[in-house]
């Protein structure tokens, strides 16, 4: 049990470890919207928590947040994540370096609540449990715990974001995917024309979406057969959003979790004992 | 137990749970669901000039800028997208509210839109500047200007 929850640890430190590289120097590119002059201000979001202008807490973080410091955290961010990478592919983790990724990750979203997204708030879990892990030596129940937290979010996740689909009349009619391919930001010019001439393809992939993340949660219950098939399902959805939509990160944030999920449903290890005999 | 009150549809009750320093480390799992963006967002600005004249709006293009063929694996430009539409969304919701709307100008999505636009190069004898969101949608064809800020000493 203690060797497959290593395993499992180590491939999602990997997985997690370049997705936070890739997105930390994505950040470090973007400095300057971070900046006191950016729409990410520190000066001016600060007014935004009692905590962050008021108390003996605020002159602390203060220092920590503001910009003058901040830059050298998103740095730290980066290059712990590019160690964690490099140390999960040859040997055990180290809590420090963990601590570090969820820190700083942990600092950005407390800076500002703007410009965030899913991927960043899996990074969170999956760094955050990953250092409680490994604050704790092999064969803990700590790093089983770890990873049965980061299984029950993803499951979470698909099934919360599933479930608010299917209240919403454009997501069942197709206008609301018909509707993000459309725009500059997250959208795709050639698909946007595909799903305009074609509503049934819209309304197709729409139910698709609903019916992948809202029955992802079988992999707990049901048959341990249907694990791989839901596993490898996952990746294409990621793989298409980010192709379509540019949400790059995605397609490492989530996936960095499937080691978890496998490890958890796998119980007595059936799962894992079928991966590495292949 | 704190994901599933934070993916709960009344902020009442998070807010009653959720303490606002936890708050942002709480997963809010719900993408782009359950209305998904189907605008985008694009930010103008104006100058006043000395003697009253206005000058034309100019848009702060990178904020909204087409994605490159590399954005599967490079896309910095997706953070400051999404603060946009973050800001834009919740400015809007601001004014909204009739009670919110007499104190929109000191709310942090609006300070920071004047701050960062303020910051930006200007044009010699330019005294004061005005911030305007659009949004757009493809879909239907549309562009609708959704909030204009009143103009602001840059002295």
């Amino acid at each position: 049990m203690t060797y497959d929850s290593e395993i499992a640890l180590r491939a999602i430190a990997l997985i997690a470890g370049i997705g936070v590289s890739i997105s930390g120097l994505e950040d470090l590119a973007m400095l300057k919207c971070f900046s006191d002059q950016g729409l990410l201000s520190w000066e001016v979001n600060r007014l935004e928590n009692r905590w962050s202008t008021l108390g003996p807490l605020s002159t602390l973080m203060n220092r920590l947040i503001s910009f003058r410091c901040f830059r050298f955290v998103l740095l730290a961010r980066m290059l712990s994540a590019v160690l964690v990478a490099a140390v999960a592919s040859v040997s055990s983790l180290n809590p420090t370096l963990l601590f570090v990724v969820f820190a700083s990750s942990a600092i950005l979203s407390l800076r500002s609540r703007y410009g965030l997204d899913g991927a960043h708030q899996m990074w969170l879990v999956l760094f955050g449990s990953l250092f409680l892990a490994h604050i704790r030596p092999p064969g803990d129940i700590a790093r089983v715990a770890a990873l049965w937290f980061i299984a029950i979010q993803t499951g979470l996740s698909y099934f919360v974001a599933g479930a608010y689909k299917t209240v919403s009349r454009s997501w069942w009619n197709g206008q609301g995917l018909i509707g993000v391919l459309g725009t500059i930001t997250y959208g795709n010019n050639t698909l946007y024309k595909l799903v305009t001439g074609h509503l049934l393809i819209a309304r197709l992939v729409s139910w698709a979406i609903m019916v992948f993340e809202c029955s992802f949660w079988f992999v707990f219950v049901g048959d341990t057969r249907i694990v791989p098939f839901m596993l490898a399902l996952g990746v294409i959805f990621h793989v298409g959003v980010a192709l379509t939509m540019g949400l790059n990160d995605f397609l490492l944030a989530f996936p960095a979790a499937y080691p978890a999920v496998v490890y958890c449903v796998s119980g007595s290890g059936i799962v894992l004992s079928a991966i590495r005999g292949s | 137990m704190a994901t599933i009150i934070e993916a709960l549809p009344s902020q009442r009750l998070q807010g009653y749970f959720l303490p606002e320093v936890i708050s942002p480390f709480i997963p809010r799992w719900t993408f782009f669901a359950p209305n998904p963006g189907i605008h985008d967002y694009h930010l103008l600005y104006r100058y006043q000039f000395q003697g009253g004249a206005v000058g034309l709006w100019r848009q702060v293009a990178q904020l909204t800028r087409r994605r490159t063929k590399y954005a599967v694996l490079w896309n910095p430009e997706k953070r400051v997208n999404k603060v946009l539409t973050d800001l834009a969304t919740t400015l809007v919701s601001y004014a909204n509210i009739r009670e919110e709307n007499a104190l929109i100008q000191v709310s942090i999505p609006y300070i920071l839109i004047i701050n960062y636009v303020s910051n930006l190069p200007r044009p010699w004898g330019s005294i004061k500047i005005q911030f305007l969101l659009m949004r757009r949608q493809a879909i239907a064809g549309s562009e609708e200007v959704i909030f204009v800020s009143s103009l602001h000493s840059i002295l």
